[in-house]
């Protein structure tokens, strides 16, 4: 019960103008699993199926080691991925109904006649060899079974996508309107310079990550828990991002008619009575007095309190914590290689 | 490919746009809105020539199509052919008015600016900042129809245009502080800017491997030679 998984998608080559496409798949990567998304499952569709590599960028944090990318970013393999997550074939995880599905897509996006010679539009995410349309997106992604989704998209006219892939277990927020465009980072305050080299984003990824991170690229605090619950919800994170951004475009939000990002979030909950660590959306949560909570913000976090304070993972929903099934030999070497990544 | 600038000049009024045309620079003033002629650009001063006509557009991307003079409004991206010698202006493109066929439609929205324009091979050619939908969009005026669209190299295509001896596009991106050469065979040149050259706005011909560009930041004009 309550695995992770992600898909991260982004369609272009960084070597055609937007290094941005690379380093916000990497800082994207660097986010879940500092949120306790095992590295195993997060799935990296970007460009031709290489990581970028350019003289021009050496910073050390945009090299991943070992590289990320697993597929290119084809619509063709899109489909193939979200196919092998919804069947578990070709080696890959079966999702189930109760696991958490996290989606990314960045390029280009634009919008086309829905028909030959229709004045009707739709939107489209743009991929190597050719653009992939909301609709035919969303046939693919419905297929996957879930507890709840959760869909950031940065690309231009990414609005148009919310139609299509709304539900009432879906958060779905995007860094434009369906006839707007998304813009890369443009003030200084939002200028990730190493080494002297200007490192661009996308502006709606850098307050995405800069909320679920609680800091942004610069180092700067970030607090984007409003009501200072300790857990940053998803409608926390839109809110956040509609406040700082500065972009001409706005970023659209739905979460269902029972307004699911009201309680999504990605952090860890420790019980403090029971010591059991749960994500934050397993039902045992809702089960949990809230003087109990205690957010566990990262997977080092976690680590901590499992190896120094005798926490132990939920039977249900972080099995590979759990002393009660595995010896502690087993947790411990599952800790460590959830954190190297 | 490299880029290497071999003069400076001073303009008397700075400007976001250039378009060479013979001996002579023709620039549109950001503060006065008025169409400047400089001449005698071989010299170490230009000299300002002949008056030319006033012009509606505020804002404007300069071309030349042969005969006339292009004027692109860059936020509402309504374009204008003005004859040089009457000034008598005629509208030749509005974006709601294109039929893009399958093409993007991002010229549509309200927050894509232009950045240059080119006319190239009878076609009218667009470099439109619109983030991560900046374009080239070449245009069929008399049809009102987009016939080419290509991504920009970057979301700042602040200078576009041709070689006519063999119909490479030239784009310079301010972001990216790049120059970059297509060629119709898909080969991709890149070179950066030389970094005295701040802020980029507009390009054009002069001769082959030789172009004009001017500087926001100075408010010079630049002649660059591009160097294989």
């Amino acid at each position: 019960m309550g695995q992770r998984y992600a898909v991260l998608i982004s369609g272009d080559l960084a070597e055609n103008g937007y290094p941005e496409f690379f380093f916000d798949v990497v800082l994207m990567r660097e986010m879940l699993i500092g949120n306790g998304f095992p590295a195993n499952h997060i799935f990296v569709l970007y460009g031709d199926g290489a990581d970028y590599n350019s003289a021009n960028y050496p910073a050390a944090r945009y090299r991943p080691n070992p590289a990320i990318t697993d597929l290119s970013a084809t619509m063709a393999n899109i489909q193939a991925i979200l196919s092998d997550l919804a069947n578990g074939t070709n080696g890959r995880p079966q999702l189930t109904n109760d696991d958490l599905l996290f989606v990314w897509t960045f390029d280009h996006g634009s919008q086309i006649p829905i028909s030959p010679g229709s004045a009707t539009l739709i939107s489209t995410l743009g991929l190597r060899g050719g653009d992939m349309r909301a609709d035919d997106f969303a046939t693919a992604i419905n297929l996957i079974p879930h507890a709840f989704r959760i869909i950031y998209m940065q690309q231009c006219r990414s609005g148009g996508f919310i139609p299509h892939l709304a539900t009432d277990r879906t958060v779905i927020v995007t860094a434009a309107e369906a006839d707007r465009n998304a813009h890369p980072t443009d003030d200084v305050a939002e200028r990730e310079t190493i080494g002297g080299r200007i490192y661009p984003h996308g502006e709606f990824n850098f307050y995405l990550l800069a909320a679920l991170n609680g800091q942004n690229l610069l180092g700067n605090a970030a607090n984007a828990d409003a009501n200072g619950d300790g857990f940053t919800t998803m409608g926390e994170v839109f809110d956040y991002i509609v406040n700082h951004e500065s972009d001409s475009a706005t970023p659209q939000y739905d979460d269902g008619s029972r307004h699911l990002g009201e309680r999504l979030h990605l952090i860890h909950v420790a019980n403090t009575n029971t010591k059991e660590i749960h994500i934050g959306y397993c039902y045992w949560v809702t089960q949990m007095a809230d003087s109990n909570k205690a957010p566990c913000n990262s997977l080092e976090e976690l680590a901590i309190l499992v190896r120094e304070s005798g926490y132990n993972g939920c039977f249900y929903c972080l099995p590979r914590y759990d002393r009660d099934t595995l010896s502690e030999q087993q947790v411990l070497a599952n800790l460590e290689e959830d954190l190297t990544g | 490919m490299k880029v290497i600038i071999d003069r400076r000049l001073t303009l008397q009024e700075r400007s976001g746009t250039i378009l060479v045309r013979g001996t002579e620079i023709w620039t549109y003033g950001a503060k006065t809105s008025k169409l400047l002629r400089y001449t005698r650009f071989q010299d170490r001063e230009l000299t300002l020539g002949a008056p030319l006509p006033s012009i509606s557009t505020k804002d404007a991307a300069l071309s030349w199509d042969g005969n006339n003079l292009l004027v692109a409004n860059r936020s509402n991206r309504k374009v204008f052919r003005v004859d040089p010698a009457s000034g008598q202006e005629t509208l030749v493109m509005e974006p709601g008015s294109l039929s893009f066929g399958d093409y993007d439609t991002a010229l549509l929205a309200v927050d894509t600016v232009i950045g240059d324009i080119a006319w190239y091979n009878s076609l009218f050619y667009l470099a439109v900042q619109a983030g991560y939908s900046s374009a080239i969009y070449g245009i069929d005026l008399g049809k009102k129809r987009v016939v080419f669209h290509r991504l920009a190299p970057g979301p700042k295509p602040w200078g576009l245009d041709f070689n006519s001896a063999d119909g490479s596009m030239y784009i310079v991106d301010n972001r990216n502080r790049e120059l970059r050469r297509f060629f119709n065979a898909g080969k991709v040149d890149v070179a950066d800017l030389p970094s005295e050259w701040v802020e980029p706005r507009g390009l054009s011909f002069e001769t082959e491997g030789r172009l004009w560009s001017t500087d926001w930041s100075t408010g010079d004009v630049l002649r660059i030679r591009v160097e294989e």
